[in-house]
């Protein structure tokens, strides 16, 4: 069996007294969807974070796939291959949906002081790279209608779109998904569960914090159900839905 | 080292890190509230010490005193009334802010240098008196005095104001949740008017504390303004005390310095020490209700 | 943002503006406009690179006359004092202001907002304070004189000639800034200004690139000041005035944030209108604040969004009137 492209384990982080994170293990295998519910304060957004690079654990260790990345800072672990987007979208207002998707495609692991202060030295061809590959993005993601549009004239679920195709556009191994579908309609929800099904078929594994349960149950492979910082559930969306604790948790039933 | 000396450094030092505490105070009045810094707070020391020198030679000296300051504070409220009140109202980038607040402070000062002309004039304090003989070498200038009354009642007297008077507590409220505050019925434009014309008041003060040392001109109002929002950012912006504690603080390492190391030392401590400060908490000295 | 055109056009544009400038002293012969001439050109490598570091990256910068004093004196004194010769100096002057713009950049890039502007200006006044100060080395307040001239082949550089070098100077400044807008780079330092948060999640180390565009305004204020050292042959303190520094911004804002034609025209009206309205400096200080607040009021964009503004209005006119 190959390496999983994700593989976190016993994953734990503190806030003062507060366990937010409690020894959370995980896989995330190749091409695979998998979803991470839970409640309010379950610790979602805090695991979801530490993946990303946003914030240190204070044990455990986050593997994509052979490379240890554990406390690896933000803009290194999107280096590495794993893209994510945001739920307050975060999108660069001065530029048109193209050029955001392009900042994600350009490669910034070096400088290249001289190159860019004289457009010599293969400038133009990594450029063309990146813009063929921001392209193709836009394409797969279903807004290449949208390419020279200024930002401030999207609705938040094309806005979401830009977000996730600025994120692919580098190709990473992992993507991941905060919240995706808040705040969306239900034909918005549409074209993202559509968008999410090719993304995946590329191949790309795709980690997705949702609160809608219903809509990424019916979406993912695989999920883990989070309460009070600890994993209470993990399975396919049926074993998921039938869990006993998983019930407890969202409809208070006692059996 | 001698204790003459010491005492000498003392006095001084004390009565330069008044001045600074003042117009630090000044500045953290309008910081607090409405989460500007207004570079133009040295100006309005100056003006106020220049409207003196106009006046004196006409009118009796209380009532050019209170002339000179209430001159000096209208042109403070004129400031916030024109421009930054129509600034805040089209939510103006926070560059233009800025650089409006630049531009305040470069026309009052160079106005002034139109109007008044590029010389300095003395400047006379309230106590014409002798200077005080302490024994030994030891000298204490009557204005001194003055400073230190002035500083411990004009401190006393805004931490009075901001905890008892309703504008006062105003002040505080939108310090602490601007938004808040604007539910409980705080009108932000009055608080804004009100801080700006209560921080030109403060500095008007310190002018004519400062002016009667050296002297009265277009240009002593850059130093004091400098000084005073150094002290303010290191003496923390969390409340008055911080500005008291700061100035003085400053001042005396400033004059123990000019004393003992060299005159190059002491004046780019203040700066030394603000970059440092900086540097180790930029978070930690942002108070509430600021914009960043 | 930068959009690549056919390449060859900007190449031929560039060119061609280049000669023309360039034929400037060959129909004006009087000093006092070639003087008028090199310091336009200096003072429009200064706005330039301000409106980059303030606009294209964000960043406030009140110590950008510090980086022109020493990027001046840095090789006056060298020159003067130690014989070095002044074409030395000028990679001399660019490095050392840069490795100085690096130190103290590396903790001020974490501020933003009035503590960076704080920041940045005390930085500003300690500079010219160490400067009157030193005076073994800068001659304190009185400076240095009768620095040697540059020379080319025993040529002497002045007048028309040194003309040339300083529009070599700015049109290099220009060119750098130009390209680097429309690289990757470029692209980083812009997206680091509109959403760090959003820069980093595409890889970009916001630090590092803040420092970057920093630098690079701190290197090109130091030319600034090179070309002026070698046209004055003479330093002093004032140079490193932050009243400058606010006269640059002033020029910048007035012509409109961002906007390269604007910051162009608005420096060389601000520059040339006082030199023939006979103003004193104090008048000019003082009259470029009332503008700059009448700006701040009523056309914040400055110029160059009054032009922005006119060719919009003129592109709906066309488009209306061949829709009908």
């Amino acid at each position: 069996m190959t390496e999983p492209t994700l593989r976190v384990e016993q994953l734990t982080k503190r806030f003062g007294g507060l366990l937010a994170v409690d020894s959370i293990s995980f896989d995330v295998g190749e091409g695979e969807i998998c979803a991470v519910i839970g409640p309010n304060g379950a610790g979602k957004t805090t695991l979801f974070n530490i993946i990303a690079g946003e914030r240190k654990p204070d044990a455990g260790r986050v593997r994509l796939q052979d490379e240890d990345i554990t406390g690896f800072a933000d803009y290194d672990v999107a280096r590495r291959g794993i893209g994510r987007s945001f739920q307050l979208v975060h999108l660069f207002e001065s530029m048109s949906v193209a050029e955001n998707v392009l900042l994600g495609a350009e490669d910034h692991r070096q400088l290249r002081m001289l190159s860019a202060a004289t457009h010599l030295g293969g400038h133009r061809r990594r450029l063309e790279i990146a813009r063929a590959q921001a392209d193709e993005v836009l394409a797969l993601v279903g807004i290449k209608h949208l390419t020279d549009r200024p930002i401030g004239s999207l609705s938040f679920g094309q806005q979401r779109l830009v977000g996730a195709a600025r994120a692919l556009a580098s190709r990473p191994r992992l993507l991941l998904l905060d919240e995706p579908a808040a705040g969306l309609s239900r034909g918005e929800l549409e074209v993202l569960r559509a968008a999410i099904l090719r993304v995946r078929s590329r191949p790309t594994s795709i980690l997705i914090v949702e609160h809608n349960v219903e809509f990424v149950l019916s979406l993912c492979d695989r999920g883990i159900v989070m309460n009070f910082g600890r994993k209470i559930a993990e399975g396919t969306p049926d074993e998921i839905r039938h869990s006993e604790a998983v019930l407890e948790v969202y409809l208070g039933r006692k059996h | 080292m001698t204790l003459q000396s010491i005492l000498q450094v003392l006095v001084s030092g004390l009565q330069v890190g008044c001045i600074y505490a003042l117009m630090a105070l000044s500045f953290y009045v309008i910081q607090s509230a409405t989460g500007i810094l207004n570079f133009a707070q040295g100006e309005w020391a100056m003006i106020s010490a220049v409207l003196g020198v106009v006046f004196l030679p006409f009118v009796p000296y209380p009532i050019a005193i209170a002339a000179a300051i209430a001159g000096a504070t209208s042109l403070a409220i004129l400031s916030e009334r024109l421009f930054i009140r129509r600034l805040e109202s089209r939510n103006a980038s926070l560059v233009t802010v800025i650089l409006s607040l630049l531009g305040i402070m470069i026309v009052a000062r160079y106005g002034t240098a139109l109007l008044f002309g590029q010389e300095e004039y003395p400047l006379p304090g309230p106590v014409r008196s002798e200077v005080i003989e302490l024994g030994g070498e030891l000298y204490l200038l009557p204005q001194t005095l003055v400073i230190y009354g002035a500083t411990v009642a004009v401190f006393a007297a805004v931490e009075l104001h901001m905890r008892r008077t309703k504008l006062g507590r105003s002040l505080r409220v939108a310090a602490i949740d601007p938004i808040g505050a604007q539910l409980i019925g705080v009108d932000l434009n009055r608080v804004r008017a009100f801080a700006f014309g209560l921080g030109g008041l403060i500095a008007a003060v310190a002018g004519w504390l400062y002016a009667p040392l050296y002297a009265a001109g277009y240009m002593i109002g850059v130093v004091p303004g400098v000084k005073g929002f150094i002290v303010m950012v290191i003496g923390g912006m969390a409340s008055p005390l911080g500005s008291l504690v700061g100035g003085i603080t400053l001042g005396l390492i400033e004059v123990a310095a000019a004393r003992y190391l060299s005159s190059l030392y002491s004046e780019a401590l203040a700066f030394v020490v603000l970059m440092g400060v900086l540097f180790v908490r930029p978070e930690g000295l942002i108070a509430a209700g600021t914009r960043s | 943002m930068h959009r690549l055109l056919s390449p060859n056009l900007r190449w031929l544009r560039w060119t061609v503006g280049a000669l023309l400038l360039a034929l400037f002293p060959v129909f004006v012969r009087e000093p006092y406009y070639i003087t008028l001439a090199v310091n336009l050109a200096i003072t429009l490598m200064l706005t330039l690179s301000l409106n980059f570091v303030v606009g294209t990256s964000g960043q406030w910068s009140f110590a950008h006359a510090a980086f022109f004093g020493v990027g001046a004196y840095v090789p006056g004194v060298l020159a003067s004092r130690f014989g070095l010769d002044g074409w030395l100096g000028l990679p001399v002057s660019v490095a050392s202001t840069s490795v100085l713009a690096t130190v103290v950049g590396l903790p001020i890039v974490r501020l933003r907002g009035y503590y960076l502007a704080v920041c940045t200006l005390a930085l500003g006044f300690l500079a010219e304070i160490i400067v009157r100060q030193a005076v073994d080395l800068t001659g304190g307040g009185y400076g240095i004189q009768q620095i040697p001239p540059l020379l080319i082949a025993g040529y002497r550089l002045q007048g028309g000639s040194y003309y040339l070098l300083a529009l070599a100077a700015l049109l290099a400044s220009s060119l750098l800034l130009d390209n680097v807008k429309g690289s990757t780079m470029g692209h980083a330092i812009i997206a680091t200004r509109d959403n760090p948060i959003a820069a980093a999640s595409c890889g970009i180390n916001v630090g590092r690139v803040k420092l970057t565009a920093f630098v690079i305004t701190a290197g090109l204020a130091a030319l600034a000041g090179w070309v002026h050292t070698f046209y004055y042959l003479a330093l002093n303190p004032s140079l490193l005035a932050s009243d400058l520094t606010f006269l640059w911004y002033f020029m910048v804002f007035i012509g409109g944030l961002g906007s390269v034609p604007g910051v162009v025209i608005g420096t060389a009206l601000l520059s040339i209108a006082p030199e023939f309205l006979g103003m004193a400096t104090h008048n000019q200080v003082l009259a470029f604040g009332l503008l700059m607040l009448g700006v701040a009021l009523f056309a914040p964009r400055g110029i160059g969004g009054a032009l922005t503004g006119l060719l919009q209005t003129g592109r709906l006119l066309a488009a209306e009137r061949s829709a009908k």
